[in-house]
């Protein structure tokens, strides 16, 4: 499960670069618009697929220096969000080797099911602390976006996330 | 050997791998609680990041948010033949409308003369461009190119040439945000104007934020127009924001006039609060001051 070092840098440094793609789309100007534009929650399931694809590129480190500036430039509550993700991310990438010889549908349960996850553990930590919470239409859309939206991207970052050295 | 050594480096790796974990949930569950308990100032921090990082991303933004106007130009293109039927018959109420509005001017210069009326001076503008909208699906905030060297201070009110667009709310050296009306921790104390009732203006992340704490909800009518009442000294009173409308479930909510889809520049009003009247006899009796002992030996 090892690549060459400089090439584990690479797709660190193009999953920081789709990252910040995202952020940047969601903070342009014109987009209270919100009939018009509807972005769903891309870094999600990415990382996801990124963490169920390839375990050695995402560390724990990476993903809450990642999530950490997303929830500060999206105005969410700060750390909230990040701490959720790391705990379950980390629970999947303690997993992602079994997805290797399974089916994809699996795979795909699984992750739909840690994505509701995040988002119901959000929703009841927003309560307990007393934070307004978020509308749960909102919250069930955002949820179901992240999920279809996870075999997409496991076809399209195939061909970039495949081991090209083996290091036996 | 080899075999032996990688175990073992496969062995510390494991141990400070669970250690980094640990460490980092205990650094975000510490955030966020700090976030919790001291809110002001981790939000402030907030701002100060977004005051570096938002002025680097807004040049990129720029031809999108170009294209993004065109298209929305080129869609009302296709309106445009209807939009120019029912401009016309605007256009001859508008004269009508005119001719009123003349007359009154007149009128009202005279009188303003006969009672010598000095406006307030206090409610000057300061005019700033909308940098960002961040916050994604879930919050509804923009990002102000003024900020606190321009004098801005946190809860005066942003309008666009219109009506009330929102509160401002967090303010760094060059930026300042802008909490619209629709976002979910919004709440504005309006009047609706016939009638005087005072009620609260919710946002719940719709178009159209919700009147709630109405007394008498049955003698508003869809129509009605909206303004701050300025209760609770937050803002100023009397700046317009919108018409009561029904939405189909009975519920009242505000039309606003403000053009929420498009905002380009905001005007936020300097307000500065009143003198307050802090003790309960204070505005009747003579200043407390002069009460205390020590001034009276």
């Amino acid at each position: 499960m090892t690549d060459l070092p400089t090439r584990i840098f690479k797709l660190r440094f193009i999953y920081l670069a789709i990252i910040t793609l995202f952020l940047f789309l969601h903070t342009l100007p014109n987009q209270t618009n919100f009939d018009f534009i509807f972005l769903p929650d891309v870094m999600l399931s990415l990382t996801f697929v990124w963490i169920v694809r390839r375990p050695d590129i995402i560390g724990p480190i990476l993903l809450t220096l990642t999530f950490l500036f997303a929830d500060i430039l999206l105005q969410r509550p700060p750390a909230l969000w990040s701490l959720i993700v790391l705990c379950i991310g980390m629970f999947l990438r303690a997993r992602a080797i079994e997805f290797q010889e399974s089916f994809f549908i699996y795979e795909w349960a699984t992750a739909a099911g840690l994505i509701i996850c995040c988002y119901t553990l959000q929703y009841i930590a927003m309560r307990i602390t007393a934070i307004p919470v978020y509308d749960p239409g909102l919250i069930v859309i955002q949820t179901a976006s992240a999920i279809i939206l996870y075999p997409i991207f496991v076809w399209l970052f195939r061909p970039l996330l495949k081991i090209k050295i083996l290091d036996n | 050997m080899v075999r032996e050594r990688s175990k073992n480096t496969d062995v510390y790796s494991a141990v400070a791998y669970r250690i980094i974990l640990g460490l980092l949930i205990t650094l975000l569950l510490g955030v966020f609680l700090f976030w919790r308990i001291d809110s002001p100032r981790v939000e402030q921090i907030r701002m100060n990041i977004i005051d570096k990082v938002i002025p680097n991303f807004s040049w990129a933004g720029i031809p999108l948010t170009k294209a993004f106007d065109l298209l929305l130009a080129a869609k009302s293109y296709e309106e445009i033949f209807e939009q120019n039927q029912n401009l016309r018959r605007e256009l001859q109420q508008m004269k009508a409308w005119k001719e009123a509005a003349l007359q009154r001017e007149q009128e009202n210069a005279k009188l303003l003369d006969l009672n010598k009326v000095r406006l307030d001076p206090k409610f000057t503008k300061i005019t700033g461009v909308v940098l960002a909208d961040s916050g994604g699906p879930f919050r509804q905030t923009v990002l102000l190119n003024i900020g606190k060297r321009d004098g801005i201070l946190d809860g005066w009110a942003a309008m666009d040439g219109l009506g009330l667009v929102g509160r401002i709310s967090g303010v760094a050296e060059k930026t300042s945000r802008v909490i619209l009306l629709g976002d979910t921790s919004s709440r504005i104390p309006i009047k609706i104007d016939s009638g005087g009732q005072r009620a609260l203006l919710i946002g719940d992340n719709t178009r159209y934020p919700s009147i709630e704490f109405l007394e008498y909800p049955e003698t508003v009518r869809p129509g009605d127009r909206v303004m701050t009442s300025g209760d609770g000294d937050v803002f100023p009173p009397g700046i317009l924001v919108g018409q009561v409308i029904k939405s189909q479930t009975g519920k009242l909510r505000v039309m606003l006039s403000a053009d929420t889809q498009r905002l380009d520049f905001l005007r936020v009003i300097r307000h500065l609060p009143r003198e307050k009247v802090n003790t309960a006899g204070g505005l009747v009796g003579q200043p407390s001051t002069q009460l205390s002992p020590s001034q009276n030996d």
